[in-house]
């Protein structure tokens, strides 16, 4: 009954109930909003693993940017409403085994390839060592993933220009 | 009376008092810690949408004095009781929500306005152990907070099914969205100086000097964005009355609309408090308790808002938008360069 | 494992199986495009669980764990962004969303 416990407990149960709601929800804003709020709850579960900088990062980036940016496409392709045209119960039904399956293969290794029960209140890798990570051993995914950041930016502006 | 001086002294004794009822209860050790520190913040929180309530009065007594009349009078001392007697006419006000309103968005975005705006005073220090949490990345926590706005600003904007609320609503979220990127880079100079992104520390850190003699380039970049950020003059088009009828807090009354009414007042005080914090040694200063230097070295800023928003004219989204990414970006990336250089030289 | 109650890395293994699946059943079920994309964030997220779960307690002194992570943000949100700009601009020719409606290739 320790903190760590109530507080993974809380947010995962969130968290699951956050993303059946982004999957699920006829109406894509609310799917939208809920994408936010199951992000900003993955966020307190990196602050419950103690790794501060990641959760700030997904708070920043995730929920403070790729939501809005949604929300944005959503605006602007207009209908709200999932009007469903057939039937798409087969569809479902299909997805729903090949998830359950999906899920119950990596439960299985999950469960079998234990690992030790960790250091408890172990304290990650701060700010400052993942700084100078990124500026030794991790520089070259680094430096390309700002490139790939540039061709992304400029891309999805050339892209989504109106023409002429 | 040591507490006036040091009123951390205060939450010291009410962790002592939870610790040993939790002995009492037999609770794990890690509870009175925690709830000391809810409590802390809760304290903090309430001490600023207090604030807030009294920067409303404070903010009608300066436009009317900057505009030679006299503002609220006459509910109590010079119409100090103003703001009170305004938020219990808005609390008894009928809450309409529009027909074809989107009614979940309608109704939490208040809530997520007002909260992104108030979880910033978790980290921020108004003394030297008078804050409620000291995180490794503090002053990324109160960035990332803040982006929680915009999406409380966009659900409003969309949830009230009103043209000018959606416009409102999307160029608010492009303007704030737009000036968080040189706030950040400007105050990456600081942390540069510092070398650290803890609030705490970094107010340590200006034992000597403030940073504003630094960074003055870095603290005008940063003031203006804080400016932006919180919707205020010049850059409030997207709830300029007469612009867009309200933009994204038309469709909003009673409780709603006082929730965004005050979110914007709170976030004009965190974009002051974090000024204050970064810039101008937080609540560092001679003989008088730290508390009291703090508030007044955010006040001043406030004032200095408040200043700007009775000056000058406002701009139009456009100029807004231009303003931000191709003069104030390449500033602040200018200043990160040359700070960079001279901590390194 | 001492308890059920309190969490080992198991407990953050089966969270992010079953995300990953939540979120692969929306990939194949959502109609509308921009659902598609974001289940496709439920994914990522899934994945970033595992790694920052497996730094936590299998080498809590690295970062291996922590960088992957953020690496995964930073590519995710990249791929969000195009992915928007693009659903953007079929929608303004298609004037439509939805993933069974842009079958154009097939006349």
């Amino acid at each position: 009954m320790t903190a760590e416990g109530i507080l993974f407990w809380g947010l995962a149960v969130a968290t699951v109930a956050l993303a059946l709601a982004v999957v699920l929800s006829r109406n894509i804003f609310h799917s939208a909003l809920a994408l936010a709020a199951t992000l900003g709850s993955v966020a307190g579960l990196y602050l419950v693993l103690r790794a501060e900088f990641v959760a700030v990062v997904q708070l920043l980036i995730y929920v403070g940017a790729v939501v809005t940016l949604v929300i944005f496409a959503v605006m602007l392709t207009g209908r709200v409403q999932e009007t469903l045209r057939q039937p798409q119960f087969n569809r479902h039904v299909g997805a729903g085994g090949l998830a359950a399956l999906i899920f119950v293969a990596l439960t299985i290794q999950a469960i079998r390839a234990t690992g030790p029960a960790g250091v408890p209140g172990a304290r990650l890798a701060s700010v400052e060592e993942i700084g100078r990570g990124f500026m030794t051993e991790w520089v070259l995914p680094f430096e390309v993933v700002s490139v790939l950041l540039l061709a992304a930016l400029v891309g999805a502006v050339v892209i989504a220009r109106k023409d002429g | 009376m040591t507490f006036l001086y040091d009123l951390a002294l205060v939450f010291d004794a009410a962790r002592e008092a939870l610790s040993g009822l939790a002995m009492k209860a037999g609770l794990p050790w890690e509870a009175p810690a925690l709830a000391s520190k809810i409590i802390t913040a809760s304290v903090l929180f309430g001490f600023v949408n207090l604030s807030a309530i009294f920067l409303v009065w404070w903010e009608r007594k300066i436009s009317a004095h900057m505009q030679s009349r006299l503002g609220p009078m006459r509910v109590g001392w010079h119409g100090i009781l103003q703001t009170i007697a305004d938020g219990i006419k808005l609390l008894q006000k009928e809450d309409i929500v529009p027909s074809e309103a989107d009614r979940l968005a309608h109704f939490l975005a208040p809530l997520v306005v007002i909260v992104g705006a108030v979880l910033a005073y978790v980290v921020i220090p108004f003394g030297p152990r008078l804050w409620a949490a000291d995180l490794n990345v503090g002053v990324l926590y109160v960035f990332a907070v803040t982006g929680l706005g915009v999406i409380g600003i966009l659900m409003a904007g969309w949830g009230s099914n009103n043209k000018y609320s959606l416009l409102g609503g999307l160029r608010a979220a492009a303007q704030l969205l737009s000036y968080e990127i040189p706030m950040v880079v400007s105050v990456l100079g600081v942390v540069l100086i510092a070398g650290t992104l803890s609030l705490t520390k970094l107010v340590e850190a200006q034992s000597r000097t403030w940073f504003i003699f630094y960074q003055p380039v870095g603290f005008c970049i940063f003031f203006l964005c804080s400016l932006a950020e919180a919707n205020r003059a010049p850059f409030d088009l997207p709830e300029a009355e007469s612009e867009l009828t309200g933009g994204f807090h038309t469709e909003y009354s009673g409780l709603k609309f006082s929730m965004f009414f005050l979110a914007e007042y709170t976030a004009m005080f965190t974009g002051a408090a974090m000024g204050t914090t970064l810039f101008l040694g937080g609540w560092r200063g001679p003989l008088l308790p730290p508390w009291v230097w703090f508030l007044i070295k955010s006040y001043g800023l406030i004032f200095v808002m408040m200043w700007f928003r009775w000056t000058f004219p406002r701009f139009r989204i456009d100029q807004l938008l231009s303003f931000c990414w191709k003069f104030l970006l390449p500033l602040s990336f200018v200043n990160l360069l040359v700070t960079g250089l001279v901590v390194l030289l | 494992m001492s308890s059920v109650f309190a969490p080992t890395l198991t407990h953050y293994l089966i969270l992010s199986a079953v995300l990953f699946g939540i979120g692969l059943f929306g990939v194949i079920t959502r109609r509308n495009a921009i659902g598609v994309l974001m289940s496709i964030e439920l994914l990522f997220n899934a994945a970033n669980i595992n790694f920052v779960a497996m730094n936590r307690y299998l080498a809590p002194s690295g970062l291996a764990g922590q960088m992957f992570a953020l690496f995964v943000i930073t590519v995710a949100a990249a791929e969000a962004a195009v992915g928007l700009a693009l659903i953007i601009a079929i929608y303004r020719n298609v004037k439509t969303a939805y993933v069974d409606e842009i079958n154009l290739l097939k006349w």
